[in-house]
Parts: structure tokens; C-alpha cells; sequence
């Protein structure tokens, strides 16, 4: 066996107003071209101005994963020629990026590892292609929406850990709220490194290039080691090169060799001029920095005593962490806060395809309907009705039990003046009473709460059915 | 200093995807030489290795960076207005699979 090593390098567009050094809108459209200004078709005189927001939100990424920041904002141009980048030069960070040294921990199968990053820097996206038989078409409206690249260390060794690495990457962008980072829009994009070795020393590099989605990440590692392995089995040797992915097969094939590698001539974008970057400017940022996806699963787990299981369930979505977090803050108790979160509320999102944010409930509502059930106003089965009516409506749980006349009886005597009329009424049934049938206690509580509307307390029901009938026939 | 020879050039001709002539190539040859000829001369400057290179003349700590804010932005037809073909509003060019990106 050959150990793998995995190198990332992953590419995020930023959700923005405007684009990163034009003033064109960053956004979704279908109409080709139409979001676009000079800045981005490469027009001669252009000058560049950098995006304020955008270099905020790289550098909120670039602290929530732990990097060192830079003293000042610089680019640099990475010089190749091909039409989806009309200036003929792409604008990015090299000499100073966003941030360095870095890491982000991930959770594998509950083993904490902890992630290099090497860095993570800013840069506009190129112009889309489409090919045909004959020509290729070019629409500009991608051309210059600001891109974070994140480069990881060679540390991961498995497809399991590249994943996960990922999908932690993701989650850590969406909780920072800088970008929806969905692949399936083209948002994420991904290239995967993979080396072959026999001993504790690298093997050589193959770049797999331009991957669209985690799925077929894995599909060219899984494919790349297969290929490695077989060519090392063998005797031979790994060429260092640059490969792509055929989405169709899955297999990987060659792109360019080492030796064809091309020399961006990097230099610092002289039309753009240093930005410093401030303490103050740093603090305002990561006071916007929420708590991580894996710190709140472990505070759930540690702090709540919720379930792994639940945990998870609870973090995948901020939304729905936070409005969890909020039900807790409100004076929940966890696991019950919990357990209508991850239970009713969650599947009556995922039933109707919503997110909460489609909801009129609010995390308080939440707290409150535990108070009810707690304080025997009302029964558990009766909050789910209550629930429902609160996610429909909005409206307050107490306001729907007073409306509804859910108040549950409480109060003993009148309790007990059901009980005994309905034994009084099933005379026979009570003299026949057997403590050992449970099916004919059901049949007594039945009794009263069809009398009382399903509002007496069962409980106090159910207790005093078995003193009245235990004594019924003495 | 590295002298720049004629296959240094040539790689970087092929690299920037230019054509050149051979008399071209003799004469940024000698151009290089000229060139490193001073370089060399400012090599010998004392203590020149504590100086950092320059981009910028001078440090301004005034530059603000741009606002958020999506302001012009071209109409389509000023936008492909320069291009030889369009479809669809999209910008026709020969077909360009597996070059960079």
C-alpha cells in the first residue's frame, strides 16, 4: 500500500453588490452580458479599484480559518493568454494574500484533524465559456465576481479527509455568510493534488484541474490513486503533470506536462495601491465571526448533553443552530428545545421544502409551549397541535391555547367529579374491573376525556381512575 | 548575474506567444546585455541588498477602497458592441478547449 497525500485548492465566489474591481453587479442573471462594465471586457485606460466588502469578507474567511493577516491589501497579475480573460491577465493576491499559515480542524468519523492552510487569497473570477462543435461562446457577466482561493497544506492522506475538509470549508464560508458556496451554481470550483509514495517523502504531484462538485472530487481521487498505484505496481513512474477530469467517465486524463508548465510572470498590480490594513479594521471583522459549525457541535454534545446525532443534525444548517442557540438563551432546556427543533419544526420544513426563515415562529414560542407542557396546561399531544397552528400562524402558543379552550383541567376536584360520574355511568364495566387488563384503565380515561374535550390532565386522570376503581368494589 | 542567452529568449517568446524574427532576437540579445551590464553596476551599490524592491514611488496611507455599490454597468449591446460575431448576446470566438483556465 502507498500512502496518499491530498493537496486542495479550493475557489469560492463572494456574494457582493458589485464586483470586485469594477462596478458592475455581482448576481445572478440569464441574460449573457449584461452585467458588465469596462472593468471586466479588459478595456484599454481601466483602472482597477478593489472592492471594500469583498476584500472584508476575504479577510473574515481568512481569520475564521486561523491565518495570519497582512499588513496591507496588494494584488498581483498572473499573466496567461486564453479568451475567457480578456485583459490578459487576472488580477490576484500572490506576494501579500489575504491570509497565511492557517488551519481549519474537521471532524473525520469523530477523530478531531487539524488542516494546514497555506492560504487563502483574492481574486476575480474569468469570463464563462461554452463550446461547441465549431466555436466557443463567451459571456463576460462572471467576468470579475470576487473569487477566494484557499490552498491547503499536502495533508490530507484519504478521500474521506479531502471530503470532509471540504465540506467543513463549505459550511465555514456559509456560517460566515460571505457566499451561498453552492456548486451546483458554479459558486465552489476545486482543484485536487494527489501523490503516490512509498516512504515518508512525497511522490510526484498530478493536478487534477477545474473540478465542479465534492461528488466528482472524489471520484478523481478515487480514480488517481487506482491509476498511481497500478503505474508504481508496475515499476514505473508517476509523471508529474496537470490532468482533467471527464466528468462522464470519471476517469482522469492528461492535461500538460510539467515540462509545458506555464510561467504567469507574476508582478504586483501597479494600478492598484496598497491598502493598509488596520487593527481596527481586523476587530470590526471578526466581531462578525459567528461560532463554527464544529465548536457548536461540541458545545451541544459537552455543554447540553444532546446526542452526537442530534448535534449534527442541529449544525448543518446556521439557521437552524441559531434559532436552536436562541430557544436555549431564551430559558429552554436544550434537550426539549432539541427535540421540537430537530423533530416537529425540521420536518415540517423538509415536509414543505422551506428553510425556517419561511416560518413566522420564533425561537421564544418555542420556549414557551415547553412552559406550557411543563406546567401541565397543556398535554405534550396537545402541543402538537399548538405547534402546528403556531407555524401556520405565527400567532403566540398562549393565544392559541386560550382561543382553542385548551386549558387543561388541573384542578382535582373537578377532575374527580368527572371520574366518578363516568364510573357511576359504566357501572358494570367498573365492577369488572381488573387492574391486570390495562386495555380497560384506556377505555375509563377515554371516558373523561371525552367528557372534558381531551382537557383533563392525563395523568391526574390515570391516577385517580386507579384509586376510585381499586376502591369501586370494596 | 545569470547571462540571458538566446533559448532563454525563445522560451519566453513561446511562453508570451510571440513571433519573432532572428534579427529580432540578436538585438534583444544585445539589449540584455546592455541591460544587465547596469543592472550589475547597481548591484555594486553599497548596501543595496537591505533595499527593498520598489512598485510604488511612495506610501500612501490615505487610499480608501471602493464602496459596495453596483453602479454602471454597460448595456449588453455596448458590451458586445465591439466583438466581430455574437449569438445570443454571447461573444463568438474560434473554439478554445483544453488551453488554460
Amino acid at each position: 500500500m502507498y500512502k496518499v497525500t491530498i493537496g486542495l485548492e479550493v475557489h469560492c465566489e463572494l456574494e457582493s453588490n458589485s464586483k470586485v474591481f469594477s462596478p458592475a453587479i455581482n448576481g445572478y442573471t440569464e441574460a449573457p452580458n449584461s452585467h458588465v462594465a469596462y472593468q471586466d471586457l479588459g478595456f484599454p485606460g481601466i483602472l482597477p479599484v478593489a472592492n471594500e466588502e469583498a476584500v472584508k469578507r476575504a479577510l473574515k474567511v481568512s481569520m475564521a480559518m486561523n491565518c495570519k493577516t497582512p499588513d496591507e491589501i496588494i494584488f498581483d497579475r498572473k499573466n496567461y493568454y486564453y479568451p475567457d480573460l480578456p485583459k490578459g491577465y487576472q488580477i490576484t493576491q500572490m506576494t501579500k494574500p489575504v491570509g497565511i499559515n492557517g488551519y481549519v480542524d474537521i471532524d473525520v468519523n469523530g477523530e478531531i484533524k487539524r488542516v494546514d492552510i497555506h492560504d487563502t487569497h483574492l481574486e476575480e473570477d474569468t469570463a464563462s465559456l461554452d463550446h461547441y462543435d465549431t466555436y466557443s461562446l463567451i459571456d463576460y457577466n462572471r467576468s470579475g465576481i470576487p473569487l477566494l482561493e484557499t490552498v491547503t497544506e499536502p495533508c490530507l492522506h484519504s478521500k474521506e479527509e479531502a471530503l470532509t475538509f471540504l465540506e467543513t470549508y463549505r459550511s465555514l464560508i456559509v456560517y460566515c455568510g460571505v457566499s451561498e458556496a453552492r456548486s451546483d451554481k458554479g459558486q465552489m470550483r476545486c482543484d485536487v493534488n494527489v501523490s503516490l509514495s512509498e516512504t515518508e517523502e512525497l511522490g510526484s504531484k498530478v493536478e487534477i484541474k477545474n473540478i465542479n462538485s465534492f461528488y466528482n472530487v472524489g471520484r478523481a481521487i478515487d480514480f488517481e490513486i487506482e491509476r498511481q498505484t497500478e503505474i508504481l505496481q508496475n515499476g514505473g513512474v508517476v509523471e508529474q503533470e496537470t490532468r482533467r477530469l471527464d466528468d462522464e467517465t470519471g476517469e482522469t486524463f492528461h492535461m500538460r506536462s510539467k515540462v509545458d508548465a506555464v510561467d504567469y510572470k507574476y508582478f504586483i498590480e501597479p494600478n492598484i495601491a496598497p491598502t493598509p490594513v488596520t487593527d481596527e479594521m481586523l476587530e470590526e471583522i471578526r466581531k462578525t465571526i459567528p461560532m463554527l459549525q464544529l465548536d457548536r457541535k461540541r458545545k451541544y454534545m459537552d455543554e447540553y448533553g444532546l446526542s452526537e446525532y442530534d448535534a449534527e443534525v442541529l449544525v448543518k444548517v446556521k439557521e437552524d443552530s441559531d434559532f436552536f442557540q436562541e430557544c436555549v438563551d431564551a430559558g429552554a432546556d436544550p434537550k426539549k428545545a432539541c427535540n421540537w427543533v430537530t423533530g416537529m419544526l425540521m420536518g415540517y420544513l423538509n415536509e414543505n421544502e422551506i428553510t425556517i426563515k419561511d416560518v413566522p415562529i420564533k425561537p421564544v414560542m418555542i420556549k414557551e409551549l415547553i412552559d406550557l407542557v411543563d406546567n401541565k396546561t397543556i398535554s405534550s399531544k396537545q402541543a402538537k397541535e399548538v405547534f402546528e397552528c403556531m407555524i401556520e400562524t405565527g400567532k403566540e402558543p398562549n393565544v392559541i391555547v386560550k382561543e382553542k379552550g385548551m386549558m387543561q383541567i388541573t384542578d382535582d376536584n373537578a377532575i374527580h367529579d368527572v371520574v366518578m360520574e363516568v364510573l357511576k355511568e359504566n357501572d358494570e364495566q367498573a365492577r369488572s374491573y381488573n387492574p391486570e387488563k390495562t386495555r380497560m384503565i384506556d377505555f375509563f380515561v377515554g371516558q373523561v376525556m371525552k367528557k372534558t374535550r381531551g382537557k383533563a390532565n392525563p395523568a391526574k386522570t390515570m391516577e385517580m381512575l386507579r384509586e376510585e376503581l381499586a376502591n369501586y368494589n370494596k | 548575474m545569470q547571462k540571458i542567452t538566446r533559448e532563454n529568449i525563445q522560451d519566453y517568446a513561446l511562453k508570451l506567444m510571440f513571433k519573432m524574427k532572428d534579427e529580432e532576437f540578436e538585438t534583444f540579445e544585445k539589449e540584455f546585455e546592455t541591460i544587465l551590464k547596469h543592472m550589475n553596476l547597481i548591484g555594486q551599490i553599497d548596501g543595496i541588498e537591505k533595499v527593498e524592491p520598489m512598485t510604488f514611488p511612495f506610501k500612501n496611507t490615505d487610499v480608501k477602497l471602493r464602496k459596495d455599490v453596483a453602479t454602471s454597468t454597460l448595456t449588453t449591446d455596448d458590451a458586445v458592441k465591439n466583438a466581430h460575431e455574437t449569438i445570443y448576446d454571447e461573444v463568438k470566438v474560434p473554439k478554445v478547449v483544453g488551453g488554460e483556465s
